[in-house]
């Protein structure tokens, strides 16, 4: 087990009024009653909406802040205790964040980090070596941190997170404000370190493509709690049985009454939701077969952005 | 436990190493930054000096009295804010939430703090120090080095004043401006103006809780009339002064709340 969480809680107390008014405090559940497990090698998707606590959530798990109440394991080490130790065992990467100095070129910094984690100077410079090859940021190298693209710059510190070896890496947003070809590069090296390293990942994002490109399992959190942990394929087969299915003729279906909730009919073309754990698909098939000469079909899932969409307004 | 002091140490050089290198990346504003601190000092010297010809004193104190206050307030002071310089940025890597980074990394969180950032204009400070320094002791190399000696422990008041004035940013807020004023009008001040011309509930003060005898009124007594009972006196008011910092900066580290660093405008 690589991460255990049992009846993680988190509060905060914000301190309201001033001089003038009288202050009041507001107690702040942040988390409450978080608990799951994360096995070596997974890719779990961490989401929910923006203050729904999962950032919290990563602080605790990484020591950067203390629970108010629970258990939290990771790598076997008490975060709040074995902070030092645990360091050696996990790669944090911020997509806000820039643990690289922005002054100093990307070697520097590498530098730097492993002067960290302890590494001698042959160390170093083998490390920084094999990094740059598995990165392919050799001729990043030399360059001066703040002249980085976004996109240059978010690889560096993914590079960055990881020289250590960490047996877990914690990604927070990590393809926030990219372009859809830097995404991709960063999804196929995240992905790359998992398969390669057997490198346990947690990660966070707002996008959905991050999750159904990299995660095998899916936890959702919504006002500091958990409403949903289950693998993608479970989701999907729970939440996606609905198919928009838009079928075109060859001609007009001119004021035919049809079965199966039919949505739509414009000229010749028909659309309509089905619901696979309901309608035998077959059958459908076979009577919208008989009202006309198809020319064209299409079948489409729900997107597994509405999906998520439809939890945290279901679970709120 | 050995192996950990070690790497620590090579860690604080390499951290020194690249803090400077990094502002070296603006050489001019450096150099300017450093040149300009030497010259604002120079001109206080010009205005004590001023003084003693043409009006004169009656209190005993000397030119070289206050060579020496300005010498080991300015080593004191360039030792702990060039080297250290992260101790000013304490206030804002709690408030910002920039201070996950360090808590992620597995060294003391106060140490890579306190060397995160080097403060240009205090190299200014440190040279301007030692060349006042040499000229207070007449080129004596044993005084020179005692004068260095005791100016690295004189870096521990300021070290342990912002790191504790710094840190209670966790519970009241951002104490920038505290830390400053309180830096910049109590301890620096105060260390470079002759004790003698002070009341007794000043000297008091001056002698508890604005540690500012400890880093130069005592110091500079040394110089005249060494006596190891004094030396001894000043390295164990900062080592208490020290073990202090390091508690609230603990205790801070617990309490500490994080927050998401966008850039934002204050």
């Amino acid at each position: 087990m690589q991460i255990c969480v049992k009846d993680l809680k988190k509060v905060f107390t914000v301190k309201n009024g001033g001089i003038l008014k009288p202050k009041t405090k507001t107690i702040v559940n942040a988390v409450e009653d978080v608990s799951f497990e994360v096995e070596k090698g997974e890719i779990v998707a961490f989401i929910g909406p923006n203050g729904a606590g999962k950032s919290t959530t990563i602080k605790m798990l990484t020591g950067i802040i203390h629970p108010t109440q629970g258990e939290i394991k990771v790598a076997g080490l008490d975060p709040t205790k074995d902070r030092k130790k645990l360091a050696y065992k996990i790669g944090c990467m911020f997509g806000q964040k820039s643990q690289l100095y922005m002054h100093l070129t990307v070697r520097d910094s590498y530098k730097l980090l492993c002067s960290i984690y302890d590494f001698n100077s042959e160390q170093t410079e083998a490390k920084i070596k094999e990094i740059a090859e598995l990165f392919k940021i050799e001729e990043l190298l030399d360059k001066v941190v703040r002249k980085l693209s976004l996109g240059q710059r978010m690889i560096c510190e993914i590079a960055g997170s990881i020289l250590h070896n960490p047996d877990i890496i914690f990604l927070d947003e990590p393809t926030i404000g990219l372009d859809i070809f830097a995404k991709t590069r960063i999804r196929e090296i995240i992905k790359k370190m998992n398969e390669e390293k057997g490198t346990t990942i947690f990660l966070t994002s707002h996008d959905i493509g991050d999750v159904e490109a990299l995660c095998n399992r899916i936890i959702i959190i919504n006002n500091g709690t958990i409403v949903t942990d289950s693998t993608i394929d479970e989701l999907k087969s729970k939440y996606l049985s609905k198919k928009v299915i838009k079928i075109s003729y060859d001609s007009m279906l001119e004021n035919k009454k049809l079965d199966y909730n039919v949505q739509k009919i414009d000229n010749n073309r028909v659309e309509l939701i089905a619901d696979t754990n309901k309608v035998n698909m077959g059958d459908l098939l076979a009577y919208f077969t008989s009202v006309g000469n198809i020319v064209d079909i299409q079948i489409e899932s729900t997107p597994l952005e509405d999906v998520i969409k439809d939890i945290y307004k279901e679970r709120r | 436990m050995l192996m950990e002091v070690k790497n620590n140490i090579r860690y604080f050089f390499s951290a020194i190493r690249i803090s400077i290198k990094s502002a070296m990346a603006y050489k001019a504003s450096f150099l300017v930054q450093t040149i300009f601190m030497a010259i604002n000092n120079l001109f206080f010297l010009i205005f004590w000096g001023v003084v003693f010809k043409n009006i004169g004193n009656d209190t005993g104190i000397t030119f070289n009295n206050v060579l020496y206050l300005w010498s080991f307030s300015t080593i004191s002071y360039g030792i702990a804010y060039f080297f250290f310089g992260g101790i000013q940025k304490i206030n804002d890597y709690i408030i910002t939430g920039a201070m996950d980074s360090y808590l992620l990394q597995p060294k003391n969180v106060l140490l890579n703090v306190c060397t995160s950032k080097c403060n240009f204009a205090a190299c200014g400070d440190l040279l301007y120090g030692i060349v006042v320094g040499i000229i207070a002791t007449g080129g004596d190399i044993r005084k020179i080095l005692l004068m260095l000696f005791i100016g690295l422990f004189g870096s521990i008041f300021f070290i342990s004043t912002e790191v504790i004035l710094r840190s209670i940013s966790v519970w009241i807020g951002d104490t920038k401006t505290i830390a400053n004023r309180y830096v910049e009008m109590l301890l620096i001040t105060f260390s470079t103006y002759p004790e003698n011309i002070f009341k007794i509930g000043i000297k008091f003060i001056l002698y508890t809780v604005v540690p500012v005898a400890y880093l130069a009124y005592i110091p500079s007594s040394l110089m005249a009339n060494f006596n190891l009972k004094s030396l001894m006196l000043v390295i164990a008011v900062g080592l208490v002064y020290f073990t202090i910092a390091v508690i609230t900066f603990n205790k801070a580290m617990k309490n500490y709340e994080s927050g998401n660093n966008l850039a934002m405008k204050n």
